[in-house]
């Protein structure tokens, strides 16, 4: 029997620290990760028990060397034979003892035993507790830089001021008229504010500015406005106000009755000096939101600067600088005041001293637009390092997975799982490192669904192998709906399984594509089949790796995603794909469960390849058969027939369970495109008659990759 | 287009083959609004390919032969489920859809136009049944147009 070394190593005092086998007092350690069973999100998990007369690894013992250095959210990884099972924080720390304990003392040995008991839990389980939604990126991005102020506006609607994000300056205040979190911001923004009516003249809703010393000679501002349901028959169409600290005052205003944005300069007297105006064409504020910025020189005759970019669209806007010929602007903000138009809304308001950071900038842009059409596997790992996780484990190319919609406003976990599901990705964690970890469909396509591991029955497996044919992970009815939007279905009427024989089972699945028109009616097909799996489940695969160590490494090695072929159970080999591992492991003993799920899909093709071949659509057949006849007449669809090339003889294909090995095939003829082909029966070992009807088609038909 | 999962078939490639009707006779008289598919009906019925894309033709001549000021005239090409012509619900519509597949003539009276308008319709059901048909009508102050030299064309798509 093989000896297995087991090795639990905890990280505290900035070093990993290994509890060795002698420690370890529990007969087996058990390690699982990946999916659970029924297919749902589950945290890695380790549980061992250490020996420990002196209750050392109890956290709460202060007479410990370890007082304070252990505790919640210890990082610890466990290793057997020198490849990590799982990793992952304590979660629990018990400490126990044999109700026979006593110290050793004067005169008299130690009784009995002491222990502490561990679990350990994937960072995932900590992660996946978090309700809290996400900053929106508008905010995480206008943040991530210095500003002189910044209002996002994303207020609670009980709120009695507006707040400053940026130290010093005063929050802005809140007048009678309007109501806050009540308009449509940015993509992922909270609601921003909204002017129920026409807000008047006098104390408007903004808020004075603390100066920066020494002020500015350039100064740049940034808004978000969405002017869609904005009232504009009241007259007024002013977004912004900026008093400056010369008595100016510049004023931004956006209207469809306009068809245009412009930015006034007015004099301390009230006479306005100039405009600037640049019609906005496609980019309508009426109908989406628009993110203008605008930069200032302070002096004579100077350049503003001006751009805006549109949600959904690539790119800013750029018209020429613009001179003010005959007005300048004198002075750096000293006070603002926000939107005055009934049912506009707007936030965001940024100030900025100096030209840099540029507020022309693309990182804001993709934050403004909550970054559509940014890949699953770059908003996966985006998302975990701005939440502070710089460890992600990642296996495939990330620019490589499905492209995305907006990210709206949720939490973490629900933002972690729609990119996963969206990409139908495999979303774990690293087994040898406390870290998230993504697997790319892509990447599972090209590595794993090519090559599965083929295990042999019973030479292989151990019990308990079992089969159970029910209605569970079955749907012959498939929703797929956008995140905040559209919807699409696909369903199977036809067949054994369609609804017309058996009724409806309706599963939901939630995305955010980039393209949900285009998107969203294929991935509902996609998941109708990956739904529609005929036939029995086998919700485990087990190996013993005493019963067969030769085993034992690649066992060690299979990673949640794989593919296993099962041959030699049942006369049809089985196509699983593991969702999560379990291994129990002692000093002499170890067993490796793997979660499983049907995957025929996995069986991909390959264009080219010698192992593929296409499937014939529509073929029966069209004279009964006795259990021995060798030669059989097929009738095929139009369009569709079985290759004749001596080169590509022999191939084998299925009618109802029995696999026939094709050598000889006619050309069809007639107008039912009949084709006789010369077999050999039951290489499957299967035997049976035939009637007239019985559908054929390849024995091992490949199925499109997504 | 096949969907992730879909078993490969060798046909998936493989498109159907294009069907045309065309009609000489000459509909004089045209004198309503439409949409009408005349007599004969000029109508095709074809299986959706793999891709759920064909191409919907038409062709025809309108010639103005009554009417004061501006008469328009229309003949277009309607798409719908099923296999009988006419019947089934509408999948494209090139007489009222813009844009749509269909010959205008906007003009006065002894005006005329020969043309032929195509559009791709897309999202049938790959194997199903439909039907295409002509329609035409007229629009205009005691307006009448003649219809002739009608066809239609479906061409799958990949």
């Amino acid at each position: 029997m093989t000896k297995h070394t087991i090795t639990l190593s905890l990280w505290w005092a900035g070093a990993w620290h290994v509890i060795d086998q002698a420690t370890i007092m529990s007969d087996t350690v058990s390690a699982t990760r990946g999916y659970a069973p029924d297919g749902n999100p589950r945290p890695a998990s380790i549980t061992c028990r250490i020996h420990d007369d002196a209750w050392r690894f109890d956290p709460d013992n202060e007479a410990s060397d370890l007082f304070g250095l252990i505790g919640p959210r210890t990082p610890a990884v466990l290793v057997v034979d020198g490849t990590a099972d799982a990793a992952g924080e304590v979660s629990a720390w018990s400490p126990g003892q044999s109700i026979d304990y006593r110290p050793a003392a004067a005169g008299t040995g130690q009784r009995g035993w002491r222990w502490v008991d561990l679990v350990v839990s994937g960072v995932t389980r900590r992660i996946g507790s978090w309700p809290l939604r996400l900053e929106a990126p508008m905010r995480r991005a206008n943040l991530a830089t210095p500003s002189w102020a910044y209002y996002p506006c994303e207020d609670e609607p009980g709120a009695s001021v507006i707040a400053d994000l940026v130290p010093g300056n005063k929050p802005a205040s809140v007048v009678t008229g309007l109501k806050l979190a009540t308009h449509a911001g940015p993509l992922g923004s909270e609601l921003l504010p909204e002017a129920q009516t026409v807000i008047p003249d006098g104390p408007k809703w903004g808020a004075p500015l603390v100066t920066p010393q020494p002020g500015p000679t350039v100064w740049q501002v940034s808004v978000a406005i969405n002017g869609v349901g904005a009232d504009f028959s009241a007259g007024g169409h002013r977004w912004w106000r900026i008093f400056t600290s010369a008595g100016y005052t510049v004023t931004f205003y956006a209207s469809d009755a306009s068809g245009g944005y412009g930015v006034g300069i007015e004099e301390p007297e009230g006479v306005t000096e100039e405009m600037f105006f640049s019609s906005y064409g496609t980019d309508n504020p009426m109908t989406t939101s628009v993110l203008f910025v605008a930069r200032f020189t302070i002096g004579a005759r100077t350049v503003g600067r001006f751009r805006w970019a549109t949600q959904g669209a690539p790119g800013w806007t750029t018209p020429a600088d613009y001179t003010w010929t005959a007005g300048w602007l004198i002075g750096y903000p000293v006070r603002w005041e926000g939107v005055t138009i009934p049912k506009g809304g707007a936030g965001h308001y940024r100030f900025v001293a100096g030209p840099t950071p540029d507020l022309v900038d693309d990182t804001l842009r993709l934050a403004f637009d909550a970054y559509g059409g940014e890949p699953a596997g770059v908003r996966f790992t985006r998302l975990l390092n701005q939440a502070g996780f710089t460890d992600v484990g990642f296996q495939g190319d990330p620019a490589l997975t499905q492209l995305m919609g907006p990210q709206l406003a949720d939490s973490l976990p629900e933002l972690l799982r729609e990119c996963a599901v969206t990409d139908d990705a495999v979303s774990t964690e690293l087994r040898g490192q406390v870290a998230p970890f993504y697997r790319t469909r892509k990447y599972l396509y090209e590595n794993e669904y090519l090559s599965p591991w083929v295990l042999q029955y019973p030479r292989d497996i151990s019990p308990p192998f079992d089969k159970i044919t029910d209605d569970i992970e079955f749907s012959n009815v498939v929703r797929v709906k956008q995140r905040g939007g559209s919807e699409a279905f696909a369903q199977q009427t036809t067949g054994p399984y369609g609804t017309a024989e058996v009724g409806e089972e309706q599963a939901d699945v939630e995305v955010n594509v980039s393209q949900p028109a285009t998107d969203l009616p294929t991935l509902a097909r996609y998941w109708l089949n990956r739904r529609m799996v005929p036939g029995a489940r086998y919700p485990q695969v087990t190996i013993d790796c005493e019963r067969n160590p030769e085993l034992a490494a690649r066992a060690a090695q299979t990673e949640v995603g794989a593919l296993l072929q099962i041959v030699g159970f049942r006369p049809t080999p089985v196509l699983l794909r593991v969702i999560g591992v379990t291994a129990v492991t002692g000093t002499h003993r170890r067993k490796v469960t793997f979660a499983t799920q049907p995957f025929p899909m996995g069986r991909i093709g390959r264009y080219d390849g010698a192992a593929y071949r296409y499937d014939v659509r529509g073929c029966t057949l069209a004279v009964a058969c006795t259990a021995t006849a060798t030669a059989l007449q097929l009738d095929t669809a139009p369009l569709e027939s079985w290759t004749t090339k001596p080169a590509s003889f022999p191939y084998v294909i299925a009618c109802e369970g029995e696999w026939l090995r094709v050598t000889g095939m006619t050309a069809p003829s007639g107008a039912t495109n009949r084709q006789v082909a010369t077999v050999v029966r039951s290489v499957n070992g299967v035997t049976k008659t035939h009637g007239v009807g019985a559908a054929v088609s390849l024995a091992e038909p490949t199925y499109y990759a997504r | 287009m096949p969907a992730g999962g879909d078993i490969i078939y060798a046909s998936d490639g493989t498109l159907p083959a294009a069907v045309q009707v065309a009609d000489g006779t000459n509909l004089t008289g045209i004198n309503v609004a439409g949409p009408i598919a005349g007599s004969p009906v000029v109508g095709v019925v074809f299986t959706a390919p793999p891709s759920g894309r064909v191409r919907a033709a038409v062709t025809g001549t309108l010639a103005a032969t009554a009417g004061t000021g501006q008469i328009n005239g229309l003949l277009a090409v309607q798409v719908r489920t099923g296999a009988v012509i006419g019947a089934g619900t509408l999948v494209h519509d090139g007489f009222a859809a813009d844009p749509g597949a269909r010959v205008v003539f906007i003009g006065p009276i002894n005006g005329g136009v020969c043309g032929s308008a195509a559009m791709m319709v897309s999202g049938l059901t790959p194997g199903a049944q439909y039907n295409a048909q002509t329609v035409h009508g007229v629009l205009g102050t005691s307006a009448a147009m003649t219809v002739y030299n009608r066809a239609v064309t479906v061409d799958p798509l990949p």
